[in-house]
Protein backbone atom coordinates (compact mmCIF):
# COMPACT_ATOMS: atom_id res chain seq x y z
CA UNK A 1 0.00 0.00 0.00
CA UNK A 2 2.61 2.51 0.73
CA UNK A 3 4.39 1.29 -2.69
CA UNK A 4 1.48 2.82 -4.38
CA UNK A 5 1.90 5.76 -2.68
CA UNK A 6 5.89 6.95 -2.45
CA UNK A 7 5.88 5.18 -6.02
CA UNK A 8 3.70 8.14 -7.11
CA UNK A 9 5.25 10.52 -5.48
CA UNK A 10 8.41 9.55 -7.79
CA UNK A 11 6.62 9.38 -10.03
CA UNK A 12 5.40 12.64 -10.31
CA UNK A 13 8.56 14.19 -9.34
CA UNK A 14 9.69 12.31 -12.07
CA UNK A 15 12.48 10.48 -9.91
CA UNK A 16 11.81 7.42 -11.28
CA UNK A 17 10.12 7.05 -15.22
CA UNK A 18 6.43 4.95 -16.07
CA UNK A 19 8.10 1.94 -17.08
CA UNK A 20 10.67 1.65 -14.04
CA UNK A 21 8.01 2.10 -11.70
CA UNK A 22 5.76 -0.59 -13.21
CA UNK A 23 8.57 -2.99 -13.25
CA UNK A 24 9.48 -2.27 -9.75
CA UNK A 25 6.10 -3.16 -8.48
CA UNK A 26 5.66 -6.09 -10.71
CA UNK A 27 9.34 -7.16 -9.30
CA UNK A 28 8.24 -6.20 -5.51
CA UNK A 29 4.98 -8.21 -5.95
CA UNK A 30 7.03 -11.29 -6.47
CA UNK A 31 8.72 -11.20 -3.51
CA UNK A 32 5.58 -10.62 -1.18
CA UNK A 33 4.87 -13.18 1.51
CA UNK A 34 1.56 -13.90 2.72
CA UNK A 35 1.00 -14.09 6.85
CA UNK A 36 0.11 -18.16 5.45
CA UNK A 37 3.48 -19.02 4.10
CA UNK A 38 5.36 -16.49 7.26
CA UNK A 39 3.18 -19.11 9.58
CA UNK A 40 4.10 -22.27 8.37
CA UNK A 41 8.04 -21.04 7.37
CA UNK A 42 8.01 -20.22 11.41
CA UNK A 43 6.25 -23.34 12.12
CA UNK A 44 3.53 -22.25 13.92
CA UNK A 45 0.74 -23.52 11.50
CA UNK A 46 0.77 -26.59 9.41
CA UNK A 47 -0.68 -26.08 5.58
CA UNK A 48 -3.76 -28.14 6.75
CA UNK A 49 -4.54 -25.20 9.36
CA UNK A 50 -3.50 -22.51 7.02
CA UNK A 51 -6.11 -24.02 4.36
CA UNK A 52 -8.85 -23.97 6.85
CA UNK A 53 -8.55 -20.51 7.40
CA UNK A 54 -8.27 -19.25 4.04
CA UNK A 55 -11.74 -20.99 3.55
CA UNK A 56 -13.21 -19.20 6.30
CA UNK A 57 -11.56 -16.40 5.20
CA UNK A 58 -13.66 -16.82 1.40
CA UNK A 59 -16.76 -16.94 3.87
CA UNK A 60 -16.36 -14.29 6.45
CA UNK A 61 -14.45 -10.70 5.96
CA UNK A 62 -11.58 -11.42 8.57
CA UNK A 63 -8.12 -11.24 8.84
CA UNK A 64 -6.06 -14.01 8.19
CA UNK A 65 -4.51 -13.21 12.09
CA UNK A 66 -8.01 -12.52 13.51
CA UNK A 67 -9.40 -16.26 12.38
CA UNK A 68 -6.03 -18.10 13.26
CA UNK A 69 -6.36 -16.36 17.22
CA UNK A 70 -10.04 -17.25 17.20
CA UNK A 71 -9.54 -21.33 15.70
CA UNK A 72 -6.41 -21.34 18.61
CA UNK A 73 -4.00 -21.84 16.00
CA UNK A 74 -1.86 -18.70 16.92
CA UNK A 75 -1.77 -17.14 20.04
CA UNK A 76 -0.94 -13.61 20.45
CA UNK A 77 2.98 -13.41 20.73
CA UNK A 78 2.85 -15.75 17.49
CA UNK A 79 0.80 -13.50 15.77
CA UNK A 80 2.70 -10.53 16.80
CA UNK A 81 5.85 -11.70 15.47
CA UNK A 82 4.25 -12.57 12.05
CA UNK A 83 3.39 -9.65 11.79
CA UNK A 84 6.15 -7.76 12.36
CA UNK A 85 7.98 -10.06 9.70
CA UNK A 86 5.47 -9.01 7.43
CA UNK A 87 5.44 -5.72 8.04
CA UNK A 88 8.90 -5.46 6.60
CA UNK A 89 6.98 -5.67 3.32
CA UNK A 90 6.71 -1.55 3.17
CA UNK A 91 10.70 -1.81 2.61
CA UNK A 92 9.88 -3.80 -0.62
CA UNK A 93 9.78 -1.19 -2.47
CA UNK A 94 12.57 0.47 -1.30
CA UNK A 95 14.74 -2.44 -1.62
CA UNK A 96 13.10 -3.32 -5.20
CA UNK A 97 14.26 0.36 -6.14
CA UNK A 98 18.02 -0.65 -4.67
CA UNK A 99 17.93 -4.13 -6.40
CA UNK A 100 17.12 -2.79 -9.54
CA UNK A 101 19.92 0.07 -9.20
CA UNK A 102 17.47 2.84 -9.74
CA UNK A 103 18.64 4.22 -6.36
CA UNK A 104 21.22 4.24 -4.41
CA UNK A 105 21.13 3.83 -0.30
CA UNK A 106 21.57 7.72 0.05
CA UNK A 107 18.95 8.44 -2.60
CA UNK A 108 16.60 6.56 -1.11
CA UNK A 109 16.60 8.26 2.19
CA UNK A 110 16.49 11.92 0.99
CA UNK A 111 13.38 10.79 -1.34
CA UNK A 112 12.08 9.21 1.72
CA UNK A 113 12.03 12.30 3.85
CA UNK A 114 10.85 14.65 0.52
CA UNK A 115 8.33 12.45 0.40
CA UNK A 116 7.06 13.16 4.57
CA UNK A 117 7.91 16.47 3.84
CA UNK A 118 5.74 17.62 0.57
CA UNK A 119 2.82 15.49 1.51
CA UNK A 120 2.89 17.08 5.01
CA UNK A 121 2.19 13.66 6.94
CA UNK A 122 2.97 13.55 9.94
CA UNK A 123 5.02 10.18 11.23
CA UNK A 124 1.97 9.24 12.28
CA UNK A 125 0.36 9.28 9.08
CA UNK A 126 3.59 7.94 7.68
CA UNK A 127 3.24 4.87 10.00
CA UNK A 128 -0.34 3.77 8.78
CA UNK A 129 0.58 4.02 5.20
CA UNK A 130 3.80 1.69 5.90
CA UNK A 131 1.61 -0.81 8.02
CA UNK A 132 -1.24 -1.10 4.89
CA UNK A 133 -4.25 0.26 7.64
CA UNK A 134 -6.85 0.32 5.05
CA UNK A 135 -9.15 2.20 7.34
CA UNK A 136 -6.70 5.04 8.59
CA UNK A 137 -5.36 5.12 5.11
CA UNK A 138 -8.93 6.22 4.25
CA UNK A 139 -8.74 8.73 7.45
CA UNK A 140 -5.63 10.39 6.10
CA UNK A 141 -6.78 10.88 2.50
CA UNK A 142 -10.37 11.19 2.02
CA UNK A 143 -13.04 13.47 3.98
CA UNK A 144 -16.29 12.69 4.45
CA UNK A 145 -17.14 15.09 7.61
CA UNK A 146 -19.54 16.77 6.10
CA UNK A 147 -21.64 13.75 5.08
CA UNK A 148 -24.06 12.38 8.05
CA UNK A 149 -23.00 9.10 6.58
CA UNK A 150 -19.24 10.17 7.34
CA UNK A 151 -18.89 6.51 8.76
CA UNK A 152 -20.64 4.52 6.49
CA UNK A 153 -19.14 5.98 3.48
CA UNK A 154 -15.29 5.86 4.79
CA UNK A 155 -16.27 2.08 5.71
CA UNK A 156 -17.66 2.04 2.40
CA UNK A 157 -14.56 3.16 1.12
CA UNK A 158 -12.15 1.13 2.82
CA UNK A 159 -13.90 -2.17 2.19
CA UNK A 160 -13.67 -1.53 -1.79
CA UNK A 161 -9.98 -1.10 -1.47
CA UNK A 162 -9.80 -4.35 0.28
CA UNK A 163 -12.25 -5.94 -2.32
CA UNK A 164 -10.18 -4.60 -5.05
CA UNK A 165 -6.53 -6.45 -3.57
CA UNK A 166 -8.84 -9.39 -3.22
CA UNK A 167 -10.98 -9.39 -6.25
CA UNK A 168 -8.64 -7.92 -8.67
CA UNK A 169 -5.20 -8.75 -7.21
CA UNK A 170 -4.34 -5.38 -7.74
CA UNK A 171 -3.27 -2.25 -5.35
CA UNK A 172 -5.25 0.60 -5.10
CA UNK A 173 -4.65 4.06 -4.03
CA UNK A 174 -6.59 7.12 -3.69
CA UNK A 175 -6.37 10.41 -3.25
CA UNK A 176 -8.32 13.18 -1.89
CA UNK A 177 -11.74 13.75 -3.10
CA UNK A 178 -11.94 16.28 -5.52
CA UNK A 179 -14.59 18.90 -5.73
CA UNK A 180 -16.15 18.64 -9.27
CA UNK A 181 -18.79 19.76 -11.65
CA UNK A 182 -21.36 17.39 -12.99
CA UNK A 183 -19.66 15.39 -15.18
CA UNK A 184 -20.31 12.73 -17.41
CA UNK A 185 -18.94 9.11 -17.25
CA UNK A 186 -18.14 7.07 -20.52
CA UNK A 187 -18.71 3.86 -18.66
CA UNK A 188 -21.10 3.95 -15.49
CA UNK A 189 -22.12 0.75 -13.41
CA UNK A 190 -24.71 1.41 -10.76
CA UNK A 191 -26.76 -0.32 -7.61
CA UNK A 192 -28.62 1.27 -5.16
CA UNK A 193 -28.43 -0.49 -1.51
CA UNK A 194 -31.69 0.30 0.56
CA UNK A 195 -33.21 -0.83 3.87
CA UNK A 196 -32.18 0.97 7.07
CA UNK A 197 -30.62 3.80 4.92
CA UNK A 198 -29.72 4.36 1.44
CA UNK A 199 -26.72 3.95 -0.68
CA UNK A 200 -26.62 4.73 -4.21
CA UNK A 201 -22.90 2.97 -5.64
CA UNK A 202 -21.32 3.53 -8.34
CA UNK A 203 -18.37 2.70 -10.52
CA UNK A 204 -17.70 5.16 -13.21
CA UNK A 205 -14.90 4.59 -15.78
CA UNK A 206 -13.26 5.54 -19.14
CA UNK A 207 -13.06 2.67 -21.88
CA UNK A 208 -9.48 1.45 -21.22
CA UNK A 209 -9.97 1.63 -17.20
CA UNK A 210 -13.38 -0.12 -18.03
CA UNK A 211 -11.65 -2.93 -20.19
CA UNK A 212 -8.55 -3.21 -17.35
CA UNK A 213 -11.35 -3.90 -14.71
CA UNK A 214 -13.18 -6.35 -16.54
CA UNK A 215 -10.13 -8.45 -17.45
CA UNK A 216 -8.99 -8.27 -13.64
CA UNK A 217 -12.48 -9.64 -12.39
CA UNK A 218 -12.79 -12.32 -15.01
CA UNK A 219 -9.52 -13.43 -15.52
CA UNK A 220 -9.24 -12.96 -19.19
CA UNK A 221 -8.09 -10.40 -21.84
CA UNK A 222 -10.69 -8.16 -23.03
CA UNK A 223 -10.45 -6.16 -25.49
CA UNK A 224 -13.17 -4.45 -26.42
CA UNK A 225 -16.40 -3.70 -24.86
CA UNK A 226 -19.09 -6.60 -25.37
CA UNK A 227 -21.56 -8.00 -22.85
CA UNK A 228 -19.70 -10.14 -21.13
CA UNK A 229 -17.08 -7.04 -20.41
CA UNK A 230 -20.12 -5.21 -18.79
CA UNK A 231 -21.24 -8.23 -17.25
CA UNK A 232 -18.02 -8.76 -15.55
CA UNK A 233 -17.58 -5.04 -13.90
CA UNK A 234 -21.56 -5.10 -12.80
CA UNK A 235 -20.40 -8.75 -10.96
CA UNK A 236 -17.43 -6.99 -9.16
CA UNK A 237 -19.60 -3.86 -8.10
CA UNK A 238 -21.94 -6.47 -6.93
CA UNK A 239 -20.04 -8.85 -5.20
CA UNK A 240 -18.11 -5.94 -3.83
CA UNK A 241 -21.95 -4.13 -2.32
CA UNK A 242 -22.27 -8.14 -1.24
CA UNK A 243 -19.46 -8.25 0.75
CA UNK A 244 -20.86 -4.52 2.36
CA UNK A 245 -24.38 -5.96 2.58
CA UNK A 246 -22.63 -9.31 4.94
CA UNK A 247 -21.12 -7.13 6.82
CA UNK A 248 -23.28 -5.03 8.18
CA UNK A 249 -25.87 -7.51 8.19
CA UNK A 250 -22.85 -9.08 10.68
CA UNK A 251 -23.65 -5.96 12.97
CA UNK A 252 -27.70 -6.43 12.87
CA UNK A 253 -28.27 -3.41 10.06
CA UNK A 254 -30.22 -5.38 7.16
CA UNK A 255 -29.94 -4.03 3.92
CA UNK A 256 -30.52 -5.21 0.47
CA UNK A 257 -29.69 -4.08 -3.05
CA UNK A 258 -31.55 -3.80 -6.44
CA UNK A 259 -29.76 -5.33 -9.47
CA UNK A 260 -27.07 -3.49 -11.07
CA UNK A 261 -27.45 -1.35 -13.80
CA UNK A 262 -25.14 0.24 -16.98
CA UNK A 263 -25.11 2.88 -18.52
CA UNK A 264 -22.83 4.62 -21.38
CA UNK A 265 -22.20 8.42 -21.02
CA UNK A 266 -24.35 8.65 -17.55
CA UNK A 267 -24.47 12.52 -16.41
CA UNK A 268 -23.37 12.49 -13.03
CA UNK A 269 -25.08 15.02 -10.47
CA UNK A 270 -22.36 16.21 -8.01
CA UNK A 271 -24.54 17.77 -5.03
CA UNK A 272 -23.37 18.01 -1.26
CA UNK A 273 -23.84 14.21 -0.31
CA UNK A 274 -21.99 12.85 -3.46
CA UNK A 275 -18.94 11.97 -3.27
CA UNK A 276 -16.77 10.73 -6.23
CA UNK A 277 -13.09 8.89 -4.97
CA UNK A 278 -10.80 8.75 -8.19
CA UNK A 279 -9.09 5.34 -7.45
CA UNK A 280 -5.69 4.08 -8.96
CA UNK A 281 -4.89 1.44 -10.28
CA UNK A 282 -1.40 0.33 -11.91
CA UNK A 283 -2.71 0.38 -14.68
CA UNK A 284 -5.95 2.87 -14.88
CA UNK A 285 -8.01 4.84 -12.34
CA UNK A 286 -11.69 4.95 -12.02
CA UNK A 287 -14.19 6.82 -9.72
CA UNK A 288 -16.14 5.40 -6.91
CA UNK A 289 -19.32 6.86 -6.75
CA UNK A 290 -21.30 7.17 -3.56
CA UNK A 291 -24.61 8.78 -2.44
CA UNK A 292 -27.40 8.82 0.09
CA UNK A 293 -29.41 10.10 -2.97
CA UNK A 294 -29.95 8.83 -6.82
CA UNK A 295 -26.77 10.67 -8.63
CA UNK A 296 -28.43 9.74 -11.75
CA UNK A 297 -29.21 13.09 -13.56
CA UNK A 298 -32.21 12.98 -15.37
CA UNK B 1 -26.54 -42.07 -11.02
CA UNK B 2 -23.65 -40.31 -12.61
CA UNK B 3 -22.65 -37.03 -13.15
CA UNK B 4 -23.80 -37.63 -17.19
CA UNK B 5 -27.32 -38.08 -15.97
CA UNK B 6 -27.59 -34.86 -13.65
CA UNK B 7 -29.73 -31.71 -15.04
CA UNK B 8 -28.72 -28.75 -13.42
CA UNK B 9 -30.23 -25.47 -13.77
CA UNK B 10 -28.05 -21.72 -13.57
CA UNK B 11 -30.01 -18.85 -12.73
CA UNK B 12 -27.64 -16.15 -12.23
CA UNK B 13 -28.43 -12.30 -14.08
CA UNK B 14 -24.83 -12.42 -14.77
CA UNK B 15 -23.23 -13.66 -18.25
CA UNK B 16 -19.69 -14.12 -16.35
CA UNK B 17 -21.00 -16.10 -13.28
CA UNK B 18 -23.19 -18.34 -15.33
CA UNK B 19 -20.44 -18.95 -18.29
CA UNK B 20 -17.71 -19.91 -15.36
CA UNK B 21 -20.06 -22.33 -13.83
CA UNK B 22 -20.74 -23.57 -16.98
CA UNK B 23 -17.23 -24.34 -17.65
CA UNK B 24 -16.83 -25.94 -14.15
CA UNK B 25 -19.59 -28.54 -14.74
CA UNK B 26 -19.03 -29.25 -18.09
CA UNK B 27 -15.13 -30.29 -17.32
CA UNK B 28 -16.98 -32.48 -14.03
CA UNK B 29 -19.23 -34.40 -16.79
CA UNK B 30 -22.44 -32.79 -16.48
CA UNK B 31 -24.35 -33.21 -19.89
CA UNK B 32 -27.00 -31.06 -18.95
CA UNK B 33 -27.11 -27.88 -18.03
CA UNK B 34 -29.74 -25.16 -18.49
CA UNK B 35 -29.23 -21.27 -18.43
CA UNK B 36 -32.01 -18.96 -16.65
CA UNK B 37 -31.12 -15.29 -15.88
CA UNK B 38 -33.96 -14.67 -13.88
CA UNK B 39 -36.31 -16.60 -11.67
CA UNK B 40 -38.98 -16.50 -14.37
CA UNK B 41 -36.85 -18.10 -16.42
CA UNK B 42 -35.77 -20.87 -14.08
CA UNK B 43 -39.03 -21.67 -13.45
CA UNK B 44 -40.32 -22.07 -17.30
CA UNK B 45 -36.61 -24.82 -17.06
CA UNK B 46 -37.94 -26.57 -14.29
CA UNK B 47 -40.95 -27.48 -15.19
CA UNK B 48 -40.12 -28.28 -18.54
CA UNK B 49 -36.67 -30.39 -17.79
CA UNK B 50 -37.26 -31.60 -14.00
CA UNK B 51 -33.81 -30.86 -13.03
CA UNK B 52 -32.23 -32.18 -9.73
CA UNK B 53 -30.54 -29.31 -9.09
CA UNK B 54 -30.27 -25.70 -9.37
CA UNK B 55 -27.79 -22.92 -8.65
CA UNK B 56 -29.52 -19.78 -8.24
CA UNK B 57 -28.52 -16.24 -7.47
CA UNK B 58 -30.50 -14.09 -5.01
CA UNK B 59 -30.68 -10.28 -6.75
CA UNK B 60 -31.47 -10.52 -10.26
CA UNK B 61 -34.11 -8.56 -11.94
CA UNK B 62 -37.91 -9.83 -13.21
CA UNK B 63 -37.56 -12.36 -10.17
CA UNK B 64 -34.94 -12.84 -7.61
CA UNK B 65 -34.16 -15.68 -6.18
CA UNK B 66 -35.79 -15.62 -3.19
CA UNK B 67 -39.14 -15.41 -4.58
CA UNK B 68 -38.32 -17.91 -7.07
CA UNK B 69 -37.45 -20.47 -4.40
CA UNK B 70 -40.73 -19.83 -2.69
CA UNK B 71 -43.01 -19.93 -6.00
CA UNK B 72 -40.39 -23.74 -6.86
CA UNK B 73 -41.37 -24.89 -3.45
CA UNK B 74 -45.11 -24.41 -4.65
CA UNK B 75 -44.79 -27.08 -7.16
CA UNK B 76 -41.69 -29.27 -6.69
CA UNK B 77 -39.74 -30.09 -2.95
CA UNK B 78 -37.20 -32.32 -4.46
CA UNK B 79 -34.96 -30.05 -6.66
CA UNK B 80 -32.19 -29.17 -4.28
CA UNK B 81 -31.41 -25.74 -4.97
CA UNK B 82 -27.88 -24.36 -4.20
CA UNK B 83 -28.21 -20.41 -2.95
CA UNK B 84 -25.03 -18.59 -5.15
CA UNK B 85 -25.39 -15.29 -4.34
CA UNK B 86 -23.61 -12.06 -3.08
CA UNK B 87 -25.94 -11.27 -0.71
CA UNK B 88 -25.30 -13.56 2.03
CA UNK B 89 -27.00 -11.33 4.86
CA UNK B 90 -28.63 -13.15 7.73
CA UNK B 91 -31.98 -12.58 6.15
CA UNK B 92 -31.64 -14.07 3.34
CA UNK B 93 -29.82 -17.05 4.92
CA UNK B 94 -32.49 -17.49 7.24
CA UNK B 95 -35.02 -17.19 5.04
CA UNK B 96 -33.68 -19.70 2.31
CA UNK B 97 -32.89 -22.34 4.87
CA UNK B 98 -36.71 -22.12 5.90
CA UNK B 99 -37.87 -22.63 2.38
CA UNK B 100 -35.53 -25.89 2.28
CA UNK B 101 -32.50 -24.50 0.29
CA UNK B 102 -29.47 -27.22 -0.15
CA UNK B 103 -26.97 -24.72 0.60
CA UNK B 104 -25.84 -21.29 0.72
CA UNK B 105 -22.59 -19.99 -1.05
CA UNK B 106 -21.62 -16.36 -0.43
CA UNK B 107 -19.46 -14.74 -3.26
CA UNK B 108 -16.96 -14.61 -4.73
CA UNK B 109 -16.93 -18.69 -4.63
CA UNK B 110 -14.77 -20.74 -5.41
CA UNK B 111 -14.45 -23.80 -7.87
CA UNK B 112 -13.94 -26.20 -5.12
CA UNK B 113 -16.80 -25.06 -3.21
CA UNK B 114 -19.17 -25.77 -6.44
CA UNK B 115 -17.28 -29.31 -7.00
CA UNK B 116 -17.89 -30.11 -3.61
CA UNK B 117 -21.26 -29.52 -3.78
CA UNK B 118 -21.09 -32.04 -7.39
CA UNK B 119 -19.82 -34.44 -5.53
CA UNK B 120 -22.71 -34.16 -2.99
CA UNK B 121 -25.64 -34.01 -5.02
CA UNK B 122 -23.52 -36.99 -7.32
CA UNK B 123 -23.49 -39.19 -4.08
CA UNK B 124 -26.90 -38.60 -3.07
CA UNK B 125 -28.35 -39.38 -6.53
CA UNK B 126 -26.37 -42.62 -6.39
CA UNK B 127 -28.13 -43.67 -3.11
Amino acid sequence: MFSQYFGNYLLNKKAVTTEELKEVLEYQKSIHVKLGVLAINFGYMDSTQVQEVHQLQMKIDKKFGEIALQLGYLNEQQLQDLLSTQKLGHLQLSQALIDKKHFTFDQLQKELENYKQDCQLTNEQIENLQQGDIDKIIDVFLKFENSIHSKIYSNYTALMLKSIIRLLDATPRVEKNPSRDNYTAEWLVYQKIYGEYNLFTGIAADKETFLTLASKFAGQKFTVIDEMVKSSVAEFLSVHNGIFLVNMSNRNVELQMDPQILYQQAKIENNEETYITPIYLIDGKFDLIISNTNFLSP
Amino acid sequence: MGSQKLKIVLCDDSMLVRKQLLEILTDAGIKTILEASNGKEALSLIKEYNPQAIFLDIVMPVMNGIDTLKELRKFNSKIKVIMLTSSGTQTHLKTALEEGAYDFIQKPWKEMQILSILDKLKDEEEV
